[in-house]
């Protein structure tokens, strides 16, 4: 009896769910038709038209959008991955600062923690975008961090390996309006780098904490015991045990701040967003087709991380037993 | 914790959902918008916000500008009065699709017409009520006087715009050397530009005067005397509705009837009470039952002039504080390109 | 002294670091006092009292004052966001206390009737109250109302998706994960964009949903997924006990899960559930992105009108914000451990 009813519930609600999509697939139908917007993904073979401040693979106006879309891509992903690193860095310092016997060095840690956590995100970056990098010096007064590493409001400029006709190493020079050659990291993706990266190791610092909080002590009295080095203790008994409460969650951070990169469409650096949420979608006028492809690519890479993070906790674990 | 086969299932949904999404199969529907916003009693007017010369704020709440009045000179028309508006912010970037998603009758504000826009947006235009064009802004001490001086520069730019495009095409047939750095709206690429981001800000003539008038120190800023581009400025409205379109386009040619008829908000009155001339009174309700045809009140164009104004004067209203000329936009017996479509 | 040498001095290598930090510290401590008391401007009013584009500008902020807390609402209306935040403001505290009689209905008119009267109160249109369009709607008030409602409605949305996932019918439980899980996967900017962009192309053209109204469903949809998990979390962590006892009570579903299992489940998950509310507090700047002025969205607005611009207005500007922010978040995340802690106390002496 139970059972049965059980199963007419299901049906009731699977036809619940289907006639609700059909519904809103209808309308859908129905209001595009009438706006008389076309439909359909050919527009990414389109001529862009439109420049990309920043591009890792070869890019004109000429290209397709499809290219465009590439572009904005890889934008997106090495934001992401500066970033991870960056936090990475920040928050096992600052984690590993607050269980240091100085008391000073854990205060400033956790002082760090509770200042870059309660502030928005966005409004950090806005600060460095608007306010810090803003006050850099203009190009003809830049800074020199060594001869080949200048910092200056439009961005910082190093040496990069260039291709044309053999290897060669170009360093930046000084052009009519700002420095050429070499390769440059606009303002925007500083100061992205660096309000992504502060926030997020607050987070990271804490999951390291209570990561290496959640080692028993009698495992590192054992260690000692056993007569390692306290540095030895802590590589050989205390890390590979607190990676193992630290990779979950981090691995959730990990995903926020990929998420997070997305913000950039608030200040001007060209991520999938503003590619192709701000200039693309204006350009063509398809709103289901790009935010399709915008939704796909997030979910995408979503899956992807957590599978690879899955995997890579799975390793962990086994190798803990 | 993660699991995998969770986040497989999301991701197979969702594609599934949105593929499901592209599934085109007509559905007939009618719109009607003018039944709508008599209904309603108000017209939800599309602008974009602080743009000097088209769309303020004042201290007390009140917003004016160019864009504004055309805004108010359909809802004069269709509602009888002008100030029936409900105003709906928008961003430049993400206009055109909150346009086509609805919940705006008209939009009114700058945007420039083009042949893609209007081939596949699914948007119509209403007729030019603004010719403008593509202009620079660069900073005096750079020594920069003309286009072909910013080989190499950086240039700020809205996005989405057709001054994204535009430069790109401009530089690149040229063959200059530039980078680009795009802002959400014109308000922010300024500002960039200001704070030394760029060399140069480049947007239309018309609100680029009125932003450098309004800076702290105008004169450290020259706009360059060269244009790139032509943008003909035009309403927009929904597709799929052409009387609505009927009605938005007659209400703006209005503004340029009353201009050469010789009417103005102080004169219209005592002009309708007299006047033996059979096109103005058919303009002014008088005669012929023109509003009617359109589904709107008799004295439509009436309240159009007697409230906003005609199109010379909303011109000097909003534009001449700004120190800008009527050029092309003078009446065509006074040499520019604004012809009104006569009344019979 | 003994304090000294056992927390700072207590090695060589500890002593070192402390001389630095200390260092470090006191220089940073001068630059700040400069950059924030002396070098500041703090007198005057209008665009011309700040000379130095550069220094920090309060006559911006008391200028900018009734914007940044209630955007463009008219000022001979503010009455209402008054009225309303201060009714709400006292029915919070009065729930608070402890010793409160009729707490119970305190709490039905806080979480059930307020919303809706003070939703009517700031809209208008209704009893004589001039009509107030959501577009003029800005600064502290919006953020207030956006947390606010957002919360309110994702909290209700969240249990029932997290007892969905519980559910022992299939179909159900597998809609609610997919769900969940994929909107877990998409940015909150993006989620905006679609929602604003699309959920009109969704709807039958006579029903319209204004783009504050579009903003705080894609805030809710969001939302309420995270508050599923918390709450699932707190009904996982409930011994398969109180769910037999409960049936063994004769309770029904609703019963069961209304008296017995949603009330310890929402106490075990409320940590959590104030950490997604302060993210969502947070999150809400994003609201500038597609043109809704919260309070960092007026700041910004107010910072680059032409007369105010520079580097200093808009770092003032920042400054006030983040210590709102940041006051509003440090105390909301200190309550909540200390009632975290409260609680553990109490389980512990319970068992």
């Amino acid at each position: 009896m139970r059972r049965n009813s059980a199963f007419w519930l299901q049906c009731l609600l699977g036809l619940g769910l289907l006639a609700l999509l059909l519904l809103v697939f209808r309308t859908t139908q129905a209001n595009l038709e009438l706006l008389g917007v076309q439909s359909g993904f050919d527009f990414l073979s389109r001529k862009a038209g439109f420049s990309i401040a920043q591009h890792l693979i070869p890019y004109s106006e000429d290209s397709p959008i499809r290219t465009a879309l590439g572009v904005a891509i890889l934008n997106t992903l090495l934001l992401a991955v500066f970033c991870i690193a960056l936090a990475s860095i920040l928050g096992l310092l600052v984690g590993v600062g607050r269980l240091s016997s100085n008391w000073l060095v854990s205060r400033l840690s956790l002082a760090y923690l509770e200042l870059f956590r309660n502030v928005p995100v966005l409004l950090q970056i806005f600060f460095w975008y608007y306010v810090a990098l803003r006050a850099l010096p203009s190009f003809q007064s830049s800074l020199f961090i060594t001869d080949y590493l200048v910092l200056n409001n439009r961005g910082l400029y190093f040496p990069f390996i260039e291709f044309s006709g053999g290897l060669s190493i170009s360093p930046p020079a000084m052009g009519r309006f700002s420095y050429e050659g070499g390769f440059y990291l606009m303002p925007e993706f500083l100061a992205l780098w660096v309000g992504l990266s502060l926030y997020n190791a607050s987070y990271i610092s804490e999951i390291v904490r209570s990561g290496f909080e959640s080692v028993p002590r009698g495992q590192l009295e054992a260690g000692a015991a056993l007569g390692l080095r306290r540095r030895a203790v802590l590589r050989r008994v205390a890390f590979p045990q607190a990676l193992r409460a630290i990779l979950p969650p981090l691995a959730t951070v990990y995903m926020n701040m990929f998420k997070a990169t997305s913000l950039a469409a608030a200040i001007a650096y060209p991520e999938i967003v503003s590619v192709f949420v701000g200039t693309v979608n204006n350009l063509v006028g398809r709103p289901v087709e790009v935010m399709a492809v915008t939704l796909a690519f997030y979910a995408g890479v979503s899956f992807l991380v957590a599978w690879l993070m899955g995997r890579w906790n799975e390793r962990v674990m086994r190798r803990g037993q | 914790m993660l699991q995998l086969r969770r986040n497989w299932h999301g991701l197979a949904t969702g594609a599934a959902a949105i593929g499901a999404l592209l599934v085109i199969a007509p559905v007939k529907a009618q719109a009607d918008t003018l039944s709508e916003v008599l209904e309603r009693g108000m017209l939800r007017c599309a602008v974009i916000e602080a743009s000097p010369g088209f769309s303020s704020i004042d201290a007390n709440g009140r917003r004016y500008g160019f864009d504004i009045d055309n805004c108010r000179t359909v809802a004069a028309a269709v509602l009888g009065d002008a100030d029936a508006i409900e105003y709906v912010p928008i961003n430049p970037n993400t206009a055109f699709t909150t346009l086509q998603s609805g919940g705006v009758d008209v939009f009114p504000g700058g945007a420039t017409w083009t042949f893609l826009r209007d081939a596949s947006l699914g948007l119509d235009y209403t007729g030019v009520y603004l010719y403008a064009g593509q202009g620079f802004v660069v900073r005096r001490a750079s020594g920069v006087s003309r286009i072909a001086d910013l080989e190499g520069a950086t240039v700020c730019v809205a996005q989405g715009t057709t001054n994204e495009q535009n430069l790109a095409d401009y530089f690149r047939a040229r063959r200059m050397k530039y980078s680009i750095v795009t802002f959400a709206d014109v308000e922010r690429g300024l500002n960039a530009y200001l704070s030394d981001r760029c060399d140069a800000f480049t947007t239309e003539i018309f609100s680029l005067a009125g932003r450098v008038v309004a800076l702290r120190n105008p004169g450290e800023h020259v706009i360059l005397g060269e244009v790139i581009s032509r943008e003909p400025f035009s309403g927009l409205v929904r597709q799929g509705d052409p009387r609505w379109r009927d009605i938005v386009f007659w209400a703006f040619n209005s503004r340029l009837a009353a201009e050469e008829f010789g009417l103005t908000a102080a004169n219209v009155a005592d002009v309708r009470a007299m006047t033996e001339d059979a096109e103005i009174r058919r303009f002014l309700g008088v005669e012929g039952g023109f509003g009617e045809k359109l589904g709107l009140r008799g004295d439509w164009a009436y309240q159009i002039v007697v409230q906003v104004g005609n199109y010379g004067e909303v011109f000097a209203r909003h534009f001449e504080p700004l120190g800008l000329q009527r050029g092309l936009n003078a009446l065509w017996s006074e040499g520019g390109l604004m012809i009104a479509m006569p009344y019979r | 002294m003994a304090w000294l040498a056992r927390n700072l001095f207590s090695s060589w290598m500890n002593s070192a670091v402390s001389v630095v930090l200390i260092g470090a510290m006191g220089w940073l401590a001068i630059k700040l006092f400069q950059w924030l008391i002396l070098d500041a401007q703090w007198a005057g009013s209008g665009p011309g009292a700040c000379a130095d584009a550069q220094a920090l500008c309060w006559p911006f902020v008391r200028a900018r004052w009734p914007q940044f807390l209630y955007g463009l609402y008219p000022a001979e209306e503010v009455w209402r966001i008054n009225l309303g935040l201060g009714i709400g403001l006292l029915l919070g505290v009065a729930l608070a206390i402890a010793r409160m009689p009729a707490r119970r209905w305190i709490a039905a008119l806080l979480f059930l009737a307020y919303p809706l009267l003070a939703g009517l109160l700031f809209r208008g249109g209704v009893a004589g109250l001039a009509p107030v369009e959501t577009s003029l709607w800005g600064g502290f008030f919006l953020t207030l109302v956006v947390a606010g409602s957002v919360f309110w409605v994702s909290l209700a949305a969240g249990v029932l998706l997290a007892l969905g996932r519980q559910s022992h019918l299939p179909l159900l439980r597998q809609a609610c994960a997919v769900w969940i899980e994929f909107w877990r996967a998409v940015p909150v900017l993006v989620l905006l964009f679609v929602v604003i962009i699309m959920l009109p192309l969704f709807l039958p053209s006579n029903i319209e949903i204004d783009k504050l109204g579009r903003a705080m469903i894609a805030f809710a949809i969001l939302m309420s997924t995270y508050l599923a998990e918390a709450v699932r979390g707190g009904l996982q962590s409930l011994p398969a006990g109180q769910y037999e006892a409960a049936r063994a009570l004769g309770l029904s579903w609703a019963q069961s899960r209304l008296h017995v299992v949603l009330p310890q489940a929402l106490v075990v998950a409320l940590p959590q559930i104030t950490g997604n509310f302060i993210g969502l507090f947070k999150e809400t700047t994003v609201l500038l992105v597609i043109g809704l002025f919260d309070l960092l969205g007026e700041v910004q607005r107010a910072a680059s009108d032409p007369q105010w611009l520079g580097t200093g207005t808009t770092a003032t500007g920042y400054l006030f914000v983040a210590a709102f922010f940041w006051m509003a978040c440090f105390s909301l995340s200190r309550a909540s451990a200390r009632v975290e802690r409260r609680m553990a106390r109490y389980r512990a002496g319970m068992s």
